[in-house]
């Protein structure tokens, strides 16, 4: 028997796997039948309806779903996850500093601000090649920059740190 | 007139696929080129000969032209295709495969020289009675030129590649101090993506709705068109929707507009395809924008109301035939629509993703075409275009084209990497778009605001939360048990092997 909790955008939902062919959502009990599960691929019957359902799983605990054109990113963590989880985020939001990281891999063409520097929301803070385009990066924080991290004219790997701000 | 029956295909993706098909299908034998970064790719797979051309950077690989004509008379090819993008409207490549002795799959070094600098297009067209946008003929000098010239024309202008197109060394500029950062970055970009920094300036025309026009000329002077294509739904100024006909030409304009288009190609000698662009405003009154001297990326939308095969024809024209069609044999059929599927981050202001495609089913089924450059296990690299695919649905009517396109889209599988799939599912059940009264501006205006949150995001991801969770659960659980019927598998075995005495 397995117990998990998903979350969706900000939504959870408690599944309830109760046994090869019951699993109870919220408290609500539903049969399924797995006709098929192979790697990025699941198919399963519910009611009359079969869902033949891609899948990518981004790491341990996020996937992402696609069904109807849809793509869907899902977290799944056990209960225990789940409370060891609100337990790091709530000391996380303790903490002030906020990171910049290159959305993209390419060329750091330019960093636009100096350490110490103020920046508001929606101001531009580099400028990235990727893919023959410049890309700006604006922040999505106000603040003061921390630290800068990258030189310019390196190459970035995507979710590489550019900068924090305080 | 010379038969062909080679071409070497310079280009790689979902336009080299499209050309091999045309190869295929006319009894001519394919070569592509690939760099070291598509290896795998599939429009290497599909020709019936491929050559490594160099290392991943298209300009040690795609844009090499000592490498790619050398190739071509090693291999004895006795044509070129340059597909779009890359070398298709580089008139010294152009030049270099006539002085080689090889077709060029395109029009003259002449014509491309013409067209290929837009501001000598622009000098040309108005001398041809074909109407431009305000702004300057020549290239900007130097900031103050450009602060002086923007002054004199009135914000807000456009910064535009000579040399340029699809988007790259443009940039909108609504005031005088935000002018010499954006002059500086357009001609970066200008010089990377075209090799030369040459920047002119042009009026921004409000609002426009961007019109463009198929015509075919071959080497004795005939013209055709085959009519308007509908291009306004952009973002970052590049086309991701364009469908034909468009719904707000009517008969008198498009009678205008061909004409006009026609004239265009006629001012410069031009045998081949081509397009002409044309901003239109909310008057009908249309300006020049640029002429493409080659394949367009929306090409099948035309094909599909005409049923005209454009590279087909390319094909023929290059042999020196004549067109295989008078203007009145060709009609205008139903309604087409091209979605571009990119590796794109729709919530990132479009920035391009990477990866590998670990798995992509096509859509299919009545009024469906998909040309793709992708496959199963494909890699999307860094140093393209990030346009994986286009699905084109047609239609008897513009309702039946989009419906069938919605569900297209829905059967269409992409895992692996970011895609922009989800954009369309938003626009094509737009208000505006269903009514046709869009703009250029449509996707910054009514899109945008509605990143933050995935307010875009419409009722039928609501509905599919719930699954999508029973989904993953099924899923993580499954690799649960997997993973416990495996150590009692192994442990089991392990003692049979002797392992654990």
């Amino acid at each position: 028997m397995n117990k998990y909790i998903i979350s969706i955008d900000n939504s959870k939902i408690e599944l309830n796997i109760r046994d090869a062919n019951t699993v109870s959502m919220n408290g609500k009990d539903i049969s399924y039948d797995i006709l098929k599960n192979e790697s990025n691929k699941i198919i399963f019957k519910i009611n009359n309806r079969i869902y033949e359902i891609f899948y990518d799983e981004i790491n341990e605990n996020d996937f992402y779903i696609y069904v109807d054109g849809q793509r869907i990113k899902t977290t799944i963590r056990t209960e225990l996850e789940e409370k060891i989880n609100a337990l790091l985020k709530k000391k996380d939001a303790g903490s002030k500093a906020t990171e910049i990281k290159a959305p993209m891999p390419g060329l750091l063409l330019k960093i636009l601000k100096n350490e110490g520097e103020e920046i508001n929301v929606g101001e531009p803070v580099a400028i990235l090649e990727a893919m023959k385009m410049e890309n700006e990066i604006r922040s999505h924080y106000k603040g003061k920059i921390a630290k800068i991290f990258v030189e310019e004219g390196k190459s970035v790997e995507k979710g590489e740190l550019i900068l924090k701000i305080n | 007139m010379q038969k062909i029956k080679k071409i070497l295909i310079v280009n790689r993706g979902e336009i080299a696929v499209r050309i091999i098909a045309a190869c295929k299908e006319l009894g001519i034998r394919s070569a592509t080129i690939y760099s070291e970064a598509d290896k795998t790719s599939l429009h290497a797979r599909l020709s019936d000969e491929t050559y490594l051309i160099g290392p991943a950077p298209a300009v040690e690989s795609y844009l090499n032209i000592e490498k790619i004509i050398n190739l071509a008379k090693k291999i004895n090819a006795d044509a070129i295709h340059p597909g779009y993008g890359f070398l298709s409207e580089n008139a010294e490549f152009i030049k270099a495969v006539e002085e080689a002795g090889i077709i060029f799959i395109g029009p003259s070094s002449q014509s491309v020289e013409l067209m290929g600098s837009k501001t000598a297009a622009r000098r040309l067209m108005e001398s041809n009675n074909v109407p431009i946008v305000p702004g300057t003929t020549e290239k900007l000098s130097d900031v103050e030129d450009a602060i002086a010239t923007a002054k004199k024309i009135g914000f807000p202008v456009m910064l535009k590649a000579s040399a340029g197109g699809g988007g790259k060394g443009m940039r909108l500029v609504y005031s005088e101090s935000e002018l010499p950062e954006a002059l500086e970055r357009a001609q970066n970009e200008s010089l990377k993506a075209f090799g030369s920094p040459d920047i002119y300036m042009e009026k921004f025309i409000e609002n426009p709705k961007h019109i463009e026009v198929q015509i075919l000329g071959d080497k004795f002077g005939n013209y055709i068109h085959l009519f308007e294509r509908e291009c306004s739904i952009q973002r970052r100024h590049q086309k991701v929707v364009e469908e034909a006909p468009s719904v707000f030409v009517d008969g008198e304009v498009r009678r205008k507009i061909t004409e006009a288009a026609i004239n265009a190609a006629r001012a410069c000698n031009y045998y081949n395809a081509g397009t002409i662009e044309f901003l239109m405003d909310k008057d009908h009154n249309f300006y020049f924008l640029e002429m493409n001297t080659r394949l367009q990326v929306e090409h099948p939308v035309t094909e599909l109301i005409t049923g005209v095969d454009l590279v087909k024809e390319q094909i023929n024209i290059a042999e020196g035939n004549e067109l295989s069609f008078r203007q009145r044999d060709i009609k205008m059929h139903g309604h087409a629509i091209e979605c571009r599927v990119y590796a794109e981050d729709i919530e990132n202001n479009f920035a391009p993703s990477t990866g590998k495609i670990k798995f992509h089913e096509l859509p299919a089924g009545p009024g469906v075409r998909v040309d793709r450059g992708i496959d199963s296990e494909s890699e999307v690299p860094i140093y393209y275009d990030p346009l994986l695919s286009k699905v084109i649905a047609w239609g008897s009517t513009r309702t039946e084209a989009i419906e069938r396109m919605k569900r297209a889209l829905e059967e269409y599988i992409i895992v692996g990497v970011t895609t922009n799939i989800e954009l369309f599912d938003w626009i094509l059940n737009h208000k505006v778009f269903l009514e046709g009264t869009f703009d250029n501006n449509f996707l910054d205006k009514e899109f945008l605001p509605l990143v933050k949150d995935g307010k875009y995001k419409n009722g039928k991801y609501e509905k599919l939360k719930e699954l999508a969770a029973i989904a993953t659960a099924l899923i993580e659980s499954g690799k649960q048990n997997k993973l416990i019927a495996d150590v009692k598998h192994n442990g089991q075995n392990n003692w049979l092997l002797g392992k654990y005495e």
